[in-house]
């Protein structure tokens, strides 16, 4: 009986320590996300710093339609199968990606050609990156609904007919 | 060092409340089952997206192993049939039967499910912390209270000595039921450091500047369409002020452990910050105020406010029939359900004269016909009248009692019971040796 709950604790230990020293070891700074190991993870989200002056942007991506017209449809992520927040990434990338001349575009660029393309063939031959910023620390209201403009244009592959 | 060593001991292993854990379990399982169990269309939804997107985690990797090896993307029936096997488990561990098999099972099946979602490029926070109390609790005597598991052992016991087991009593403790607790603990004040650590590590003191969190209010905003964020983005002041609040909070979590009387101040303030979060930035984290339920021992014993009112002490009296089997389960059932602990119970097998001195007019044949209930203010009630009077008495058993007042319930009620008693079967003992 007494050696059986020396085991119990024996047991409730190791799996304590295997849990915390898990926990402990993911949340130590590295510079990079460690939410690969996912339960364990780290929390770093919310943690850069931002300044007086500096320029929040928000993108979103139009399409407009092979059919030709000045209509443009804005897409959303769930309709690209992505999930939002990867979407955000993606057009946050481009925008510095457009701005710096960088390759990386090329890449964001293709994927969501790609996604468009399987999603919608042969129904959209552009895309469109818009944006509206609000700049911190601005005196006065935060606008909430402030105007957008498009700041990069790029064709999308069509796929092949079978 | 055996000073520390004892410290030590006591932080993780002095005798904690079963009940507690059984509350941490049937709070935390409860909220998962019923408000975070990941969703079944998104799950399937996700099958539907591109296949490059689709990159599993170690999480995902190793638990679909035996469903088909390494990496292998599930398809529609598997995700189905495990979510499915996920509400099965909840219930089971809710309700606590087999409790630490179906625990595990809820466990496995949750993880699994969101590590699922979790392999398509995003990784979000706010179920990682939930998953391993499930995990944990898993493996503690979690369904030594409150559980279907608890009824069934204390009939079994019954049933074995031929008597009504003697209740656990509310402050049954044991020596496994403190570690759990504080895993879950320690947990979340190394979840709140990271956090705090990465803001220092980013960003220092200009973390506290205002117009960082600015920042993330009219990012989120925007982002998710939220006008009480962009709104308190206006207020430069406050904003400094939340900073401060939120990065404090962040790193001193470790003091609702370490200081007992810190501990309602942390969780209201966790609770309201959350809260304040997800109406500002809709960014939920609503499983860190269940989750906050681990911390229940502390919060039940220095609560600011005392609610309980004192026991009454009104009691209703059960004479049942020791010698039958049925009589004896349902004496069982019947002081599990008591929490008010009003009944009190009489075998008038073994106590005839305790029996005999509460109803002056018993007879054994009487006392054998039905089971007869003795009110506070000594009115005797029997058979199914006796079972309307102790539902009346227990809270728990309200809900039956619109029925047991229906219109004809006083004919077919009575009519019911006489069919149960009469089926019931009495052990009568025929040497002195297995009545004692």
């Amino acid at each position: 009986m007494r050696n059986s709950k020396a085991l119990q604790k024996a047991g409730a230990v190791v799996v304590s320590a295997l849990v915390l020293g898990l926990q402990l070891w993911a949340i130590v700074p590295r510079g990079h996300a460690m939410d690969w190991y996912w339960p364990f993870m780290d929390y770093p989200m919310y943690s850069r710093p931002h300044f007086a002056g500096e320029t929040f942007r928000q993108h979103d991506l139009r399409l407009v339609p092979c059919r030709g017209g000045s209509g443009r449809e804005r897409v959303q992520a769930w309709q690209l199968g992505v999930e939002p927040f990867m979407m955000i990434g993606l057009l946050r990338d481009l925008d510095t990606a457009a701005a710096h001349r960088r390759l990386t575009r090329d890449s964001a660029e293709t994927l969501l050609g790609h996604l468009v393309s399987n999603r919608w063939p042969g129904s959209y031959c552009t895309a469109q990156l818009w944006q509206r910023g609000v700049v911190i620390g601005a005196p006065g209201p935060v606008p909430v609904d402030p105007l957008w403009q498009v700041i990069h244009t790029w064709p999308i592959p069509q796929r092949p007919e079978r | 060092m055996t000073t520390a060593w004892r410290a030590l001991e006591r932080h993780w292993f002095a005798p904690a409340s079963l009940d507690d854990l059984a509350i941490v379990r049937i709070v935390l399982v409860g909220a998962q089952l019923f408000v975070f169990l990941p969703s079944l269309d998104r799950q399937l939804w996700l099958l539907g997206t591109d296949p490059s997107l689709y990159v599993p985690i170690p999480t995902l990797k190793v638990m679909l192993l035996p469903f088909g090896g390494w990496g292998i993307r599930p398809d529609a029936a598997v995700l189905t049939a495990l979510w499915y096997l996920g509400v099965l488990t909840g219930i089971a561990a809710l309700l606590g039967t087999f409790t630490r098999l179906s625990l595990l099972g809820f466990a496995a099946t949750n993880t699994l499910l969101i590590a699922h979602a979790y392999s398509y490029g995003q990784r979000h926070h706010p179920e990682a912390v939930m998953v391993m109390a499930l995990w944990v609790l898993a493996l503690a005597p979690v369904g030594a209270r409150w559980s279907w598991d608890e009824i069934r052992s204390r009939v079994r016991a019954s049933v074995r000595t031929g008597q009504f087991a003697p209740p656990l009593g509310t402050d049954a403790m044991s020596e496994l039921a403190r570690w759990p607790l504080r895993v879950i603990q320690w947990l979340l004040v190394l979840v709140y450091f990271s956090a705090g650590l990465s803001k220092l590590v980013s960003a220092g003191p200009d973390w506290l500047n205002g117009h960082t969190l600015t920042y993330y209010l009219v990012q989120d905003g925007l982002n998710k369409g939220v006008p009480l964020g962009l709104w308190l983005a206006e207020h430069p002041m406050a904003v400094r002020g939340l900073s401060v609040v939120a990065l404090a909070f962040e790193l001193s979590f470790a003091f609702a452990i370490l200081v007992p009387r810190l501990t309602w101040g942390y969780v209201a303030l966790g609770a309201v910050l959350h809260l304040g979060i997800w109406f500002t930035m809709q960014a939920n984290f609503f499983q860190y105020i269940f989750v906050y339920v681990a911390f229940v021992e502390t919060l039940r014993t220095r609560t600011p406010v005392r609610l309980a009112t004192p026991a009454s002490q009104r009691h209703w009296t059960v004479v049942y029939d020791g010698l039958c089997g049925l009589c004896v389960r349902s004496m069982v059932i019947l002081d599990y359900l008591d929490l008010k602990r009003r009944l009190r119970s009489v075998d008038f097998e073994r106590n005839w004269g305790t029996a005999a001195a509460l109803i002056p007019d018993l007879t054994m044949e009487r006392a054998r016909h039905a089971m007869l209930v003795v009110t506070p203010d000594g009115r005797v009630h029997s058979g199914f009248f006796a079972f309307r009077a102790v539902a009346r008495a227990v809270p728990l058993l309200w809900p039956v009692l619109p029925l047991f007042y229906a219109p004809l319930a006083n004919r077919i009620g009575p009519w019911a019971y006489g069919q149960i008693a009469s089926r019931r079967s009495r052990h009568v003992c025929s040497t002195s040796t297995c009545c004692r």
